[in-house]
């Protein structure tokens, strides 16, 4: 947060995000999260998430954390691409 | 999809294995796209978001073993002739040197995470769009930051891209009438 990468958390019994427990060698999301890293907030992905980024996970059928930062980085330059330079949703 | 080898074997990755990229043969119909050679550390900066609606698939701890039928390249056949006004859009953009860093340096200008679900399109994006759920950062990126972000996240080859407005800001390329208004 201090990055200015995260946003301020606003609820505090369910918050936006979640720094894991020391414990956590591996990744155990509680129930209604998922694993993300800071590289994707970097690079424009958010909850809640965007069609495309959906599209994305479900049609490959793969899950956030399956994606790198590169890819992150293409979807994002995409969608702007699409909406911004070619005036059509990014579908 | 990317693996890592141990004495030899190749064994799947936990995370980060699966990658988009540019069909090498049709890159040349795409804006100039280069992505950095190394992101090294990235694996270290894991959290937990919250996934809003379920929307996103849920955490499994699955491992990607093996690459699935789908993951062909290419558009499926009957989507194919959609995409002809759009090549002819991004064959001007890249006539007037858009490129990745282009597109990254207007969505940091404009505070936006282009990958979270918008009120509005970019295109519908005026000033009396409401700004909750338009905009997703409450303060504006210094353009030092904007710099850094932007050097950091595609190819040093880029670093003097020219920098365009996007629609609907004054002076964005107009790809309707046939000539740019620049």
């Amino acid at each position: 947060m201090k990055a200015g990468i995260l946003c301020p958390i606003t609820d505090a019994r369910q918050p936006e995000w979640i720094v894991p427990s020391v414990n956590d060698r591996e990744p155990n999301p509680p129930q209604g999260y998922v694993v993300c890293f800071l590289s994707f907030v970097d690079r424009g992905f958010g909850t809640p998430a965007s069609r495309l980024m959906r599209a994305i996970l479900h049609h490959y059928e793969v899950e956030l954390h399956n994606l790198n930062p590169i890819s992150v980085m293409q979807a994002a330059v995409f969608a702007t691409a699409c909406e911004g330079f070619l005036v059509v949703p990014p579908h | 999809m990317s693996a890592r080898y141990v004495g030899g074997e190749k064994l799947p990755l936990r995370v980060g294995g699966c990658t988009l990229q540019l069909r090498q043969q049709q890159s040349g119909q795409y804006i100039w796209s280069a992505m950095p050679s190394s992101n090294r550390g990235w694996q270290s900066g894991w959290f937990y978001i919250r996934n809003d609606g379920g929307l996103l698939p849920e955490y499994t701890g699955k491992m990607v073993k093996e690459c699935p039928q789908k993951w062909v390249w290419g558009a499926p056949a009957d989507e194919q002739k959609r995409l002809a006004p759009l090549l002819v859009g991004l064959e001007k953009l890249r006539d007037a040197q858009v490129t990745v860093a282009t597109v990254a340096t207007t969505f940091h200008k404009r505070s936006l995470l282009p990958l979270v679900q918008r009120r509005a399109f970019i295109f519908e994006m005026t000033q009396d769009v409401p700004w909750v759920r338009t905009r997703m950062l409450a303060e504006p990126i210094s353009a030092s930051g904007i710099a850094a972000r932007v050097e950091k996240t595609t190819h040093s080859d880029m670093k003097n891209s020219r920098v365009v407005p996007m629609h609907p800001e004054k002076g964005y390329i107009s790809l309707v009438r046939g000539y740019f208004l620049l």
